[in-house]
C-alpha cells in the first residue's frame, strides 16, 4: 500500500458552514465518518476544505484566503444541499490525490502582508494575529499594545479575530477580540451571511439538541460523549428516532452524573436569568454552561414539542447576537467559547444579505472601515 | 534479581529504535481501542505527505527548535530506564535526571506556542504553565518517594529496592499523582487544554507537516518514556515470572502507557485554575503525608 492510500483513510476535513446551512454540514460529517475522516480543527490540521452552503461575498473571501492557507497537498469543493455532500467530499479528495503541486504559495502570507489589504480576513479563522493598526512590527503585522485587563494590570492586548472557521463554533460567526493573555476584554460582533434571501428550513429540534450538545462535550474534553451524541444526532436525521436513544442515553448518563465534569463547567458562562427574561430570549439559555447541558441532554430526542431552549418571541437570535460583546467581554477564551458552544447551533441561521446586526454591535474592526 | 548495569552511549540509538517501537505500539493499541488500529499510521502517512507551513513573522528557531525537543527529551528521560539489568546510562542522580528534564517540557511546549507568531497557539502556551505551575511541585514529592526507600536517586537501585513489594503498593499516593502528571506533562486527557479544540488546536494550531508530526509523536513518546520511568519507580522495573527482565520492562511500560491514554479520554478538561486549588491543597499534603509515611518506615 503507498503512503497517499494509507493516508486517505484518516483525512481532516475543514467545514466551513454558510450560516443557516447546519443540514448540509450534518450531511458532509456523516459523509466524512462513513469514510472514517475527521473534522479538522484548524486550517493547518486540515486536508480539505468543504463549504457547506452557498455562502455571500464576505464568506467567500474568507473562505478562499483559508484554502490558501491550507498546507498542500489539498482539496476543496463546496456542497450546497445536503445530497451534495457525499459527492463533493470525493471532487476533493480527487485533488488532494492528484499530483502535488510545486509549493509556490508557501509564503503567501507574507505576500499577503506586502499588499497592505487591511480588509483582507484570511486569518479569521486561525487566529492570526491579522490585525489593523497603526503600528507595524516585523514582517508588516502590528504590534502588541498594552492596556489595562480586568483586573486593572498593565497588559500586552492583542486584537484577533475569532471564527469563522473555529470548530463548534456559529456559522459564519466574527468575534474581533481584544485579548489580554487569555482573557477577552472587549469583543465586536459580525456575522458573514449566507448569500441571497432564503427563510432557513426549520430543523429537527432533536437533531438541534443533539448538536448542541456535541458541541459542548468536545470542547469540554469528553470526546467519547461527544462521539456518541454525534451518532445520537445522525440517527435522528436519518429517521431512526429508537435507535438513536441508546448512544443518547450514555450521553444523558454522563452528563449528568459524571462529577469532574460539572466541577469544570460549574460556574462559567452564566448568562442571568433577568437578562434572559428582559431579553425575551429562551428560558433555557438562563444558567451556566453545565446546567445549559444539563436542559439539552433532559429530555429524550424523540419529543414533538422542542424542550430546549425553549419559547421565545421572534427575532431573539439576532437581540442575542447583538448581546454577545457584553456577554464575552472579561471572560476567558475557553469560557466564550463554552458559552457560544451552549448557544443553539442555528444561532445565526435567520442571517442572510439582507440582514443588519442590531445597532449595539460595535463596528467591525478587522475592516479598518 | 540480576544487578543493573550500564551498556554506555554508544547504545543510544539501539534505545531510540526500542522507544520508537514502544510508541508506535502504544500508539496503535490505543487506535484500536478508540476503533481503529490503523489511525496512527494514517496519520503518519498523511503528515509525511503533507506540507510544512510557515506563518508570517514566526521564531522559527525557537519554534522549530521546540517541536524537535519533544522526542528528543522522551529519548533523554529513557536512557535511565533500565530494561532489565540494562540501563543505557546509570546515573547517579537518575531520578533528579528525569525530574529536570519534564521541567525542560515547560520551555518546549512555551516555545512552541511562541513560535508560531499565533495568538491561539500562545494561549496554548499560557494554558500549558498554568497547569504545569500546579502539577510540579506534587510531581517533585511523588518522585522523592521511592528514592527515599531505596536510599539512592540511582534509578537501578530504586528497581532491586523493589525486590519483593513493589512501591506501589505501599506508595499508592505517590503513583497516582506521578500518573497524573505524566498526563499533564504530555498535554493529555484532564491536561489536554494547551492543545485544546477550543483553541484550534492551541499548541499545535499552526503547525503541519513534519512539525505536527514530531510534536504529536513526541508527545506520545513522552508518555511512554514517562511510563517506563514509572514501571522502574513504582511497578518494580523487570520483575515478573517467566519472561526475562528486559521484556517485563516492556510489556509494564506499553500496559502504562495505554491505561494512561484511556484513563485520560474518560476525564473531561481540567480548568487550570481549579486543578490548581487541588494540586496545592489537597495533592501537595497527601504527597507529603506519603513522604512522611515512607520515611517512618525506612528509619524503623
Amino acid at each position: 500500500m503507498d503512503l497517499t492510500q494509507l493516508a486517505g483513510r484518516r483525512l481532516h476535513v475543514l467545514v466551513a458552514e454558510v450560516p443557516g446551512a447546519l443540514p448540509v454540514r450534518w450531511a458532509a460529517e456523516s459523509a466524512l465518518a462513513d469514510r472514517g475522516w475527521v473534522v479538522a480543527s484548524s486550517v493547518a490540521d486540515a486536508d480539505l476544505l468543504l463549504v457547506c452552503g452557498a455562502p455571500g461575498p464576505e464568506l467567500t473571501s474568507v473562505v478562499r484566503g483559508s484554502l490558501d492557507l491550507l498546507p498542500l497537498p489539498r482539496g476543496t469543493a463546496a456542497a450546497a444541499t445536503p445530497g451534495d455532500a457525499a459527492d463533493a467530499l470525493d471532487r476533493a479528495v480527487a485533488q488532494w490525490r492528484g499530483p502535488v503541486p510545486p509549493a509556490a504559495d508557501v509564503h503567501q502570507q507574507d505576500a499577503r502582508a506586502d499588499d497592505g489589504d487591511p480588509g483582507d480576513e484570511d486569518d479569521d479563522d486561525d487566529g492570526g494575529m491579522d490585525m489593523d493598526m497603526d503600528m507595524t512590527g516585523p514582517g508588516g503585522i502590528p504590534l502588541a499594545s498594552g492596556a489595562e485587563d480586568r483586573d486593572g494590570l498593565e497588559m500586552d492586548v492583542l486584537h484577533v479575530p475569532l471564527g469563522p472557521l473555529l470548530p463548534g463554533w456559529p456559522a459564519g460567526l466574527v468575534l474581533t477580540c481584544t485579548l489580554a493573555g487569555d482573557v477577552v476584554t472587549g469583543a465586536g460582533v459580525e456575522v458573514l451571511p449566507a448569500a441571497g434571501r432564503r427563510a432557513p428550513a426549520p430543523l429537527d429540534p432533536g437533531a438541534l439538541r443533539a448538536e448542541t450538545a456535541t458541541r459542548l462535550l468536545e470542547l469540554a474534553g469528553r470526546a467519547d460523549r461527544a462521539a456518541d451524541a454525534r451518532a445520537a444526532r445522525t440517527l435522528v436525521l436519518a429517521g431512526d428516532v429508537s435507535g438513536a436513544q441508546r448512544p443518547w442515553s450514555r450521553v444523558q448518563r454522563t452528563v449528568r452524573r459524571s462529577r469532574p465534569l460539572a466541577w469544570s463547567l460549574r460556574g462559567l458562562g452564566r448568562l442571568d436569568p433577568v437578562l434572559v427574561a428582559d431579553h425575551r430570549l429562551p428560558a433555557g439559555l438562563a444558567g451556566d454552561v453545565h446546567q445549559r447541558l444539563l436542559g439539552v441532554v433532559d429530555d429524550r430526542l424523540d419529543d414533538a414539542a422542542p424542550g430546549w431552549p425553549g419559547a421565545a418571541t421572534p427575532g431573539w437570535r439576532s437581540r442575542l447576537l447583538g448581546l454577545l460583546p457584553d456577554l464575552v467581554a472579561g471572560r476567558e477564551l475557553a469560557e466564550v467559547r463554552l458559552l457560544l458552544a451552549g448557544l443553539p447551533a442555528d444561532l445565526t441561521a435567520d442571517a442572510t444579505a439582507d440582514t443588519t446586526m442590531d445597532a449595539t454591535a460595535p463596528t467591525r474592526e478587522v475592516s479598518g472601515g | 534479581m540480576a544487578e543493573v548495569g550500564p551498556v554506555g552511549l554508544v547504545w543510544v540509538p539501539v534505545l531510540a529504535v526500542v522507544l520508537a517501537a514502544l510508541t508506535a505500539v502504544t500508539a496503535t493499541v490505543d487506535g484500536a481501542l478508540t476503533g481503529r488500529a490503523d489511525r496512527p499510521w494514517a496519520e503518519l502517512a498523511r503528515l509525511l505527505r503533507q506540507q510544512r507551513r510557515t506563518t508570517l513573522a514566526a521564531d522559527t528557531l525557537l519554534g522549530r527548535g521546540a517541536v524537535v525537543l519533544a522526542p528528543v527529551i522522551a529519548l533523554l528521560m529513557a536512557a535511565v530506564v533500565p530494561l532489565g539489568s540494562w540501563t543505557v546510562s546509570d546515573l547517579s542522580v537518575g531520578v533528579v535526571w528525569f525530574n529536570a528534564l519534564d521541567v525542560v517540557l515547560w520551555a518546549v511546549f512555551w516555545l512552541a506556542g511562541w513560535g508560531t507568531n499565533s495568538a491561539l497557539s500562545l494561549v496554548g502556551g499560557y494554558r500549558f504553565l498554568a497547569q504545569a505551575l500546579a502539577y510540579e511541585l506534587p510531581l517533585m514529592f511523588a518522585l522523592t518517594a521511592p528514592a527515599i526507600a531505596a536510599g539512592s536517586l540511582r534509578v537501578g537501585d530504586v528497581v532491586s529496592a523493589q525486590h519483593g513489594l513493589w512501591f506501589v503498593v505501599w506508595m499508592p499516593v505517590a503513583f497516582g499523582v506521578f500518573c497524573l502528571a505524566v498526563l499533564g506533562f504530555t498535554a493529555r486527557g484532564p491536561f489536554a487544554a494547551p492543545a485544546g479544540r477550543d483553541l484550534a488546536g492551541g499548541l499545535t494550531a499552526e503547525l503541519s507537516g513534519v512539525d505536527r508530526l514530531l510534536l504529536s509523536a513526541g508527545r506520545w513518546a513522552l508518555l511512554v518514556a514517562a511510563a517506563g520511568f514509572g514501571v522502574s519507580l513504582f511497578l518494580g522495573g523487570g520483575a515478573g515470572p517467566l519472561l526475562p527482565g528486559w521484556a517485563w520492562v516492556l510489556v509494564k511500560t506499553v500496559v502504562l502507557a495505554v491505561a494512561l491514554a484511556a484513563a485520560g479520554r474518560r476525564v473531561p478538561l481540567l480548568r487550570a485554575e481549579r486543578f490548581t486549588e487541588v494540586a496545592w491543597l489537597v495533592l501537595l499534603p497527601a504527597v507529603l503525608v506519603q513522604l512522611l509515611v515512607v520515611a517512618v518506615v525506612v528509619v524503623v
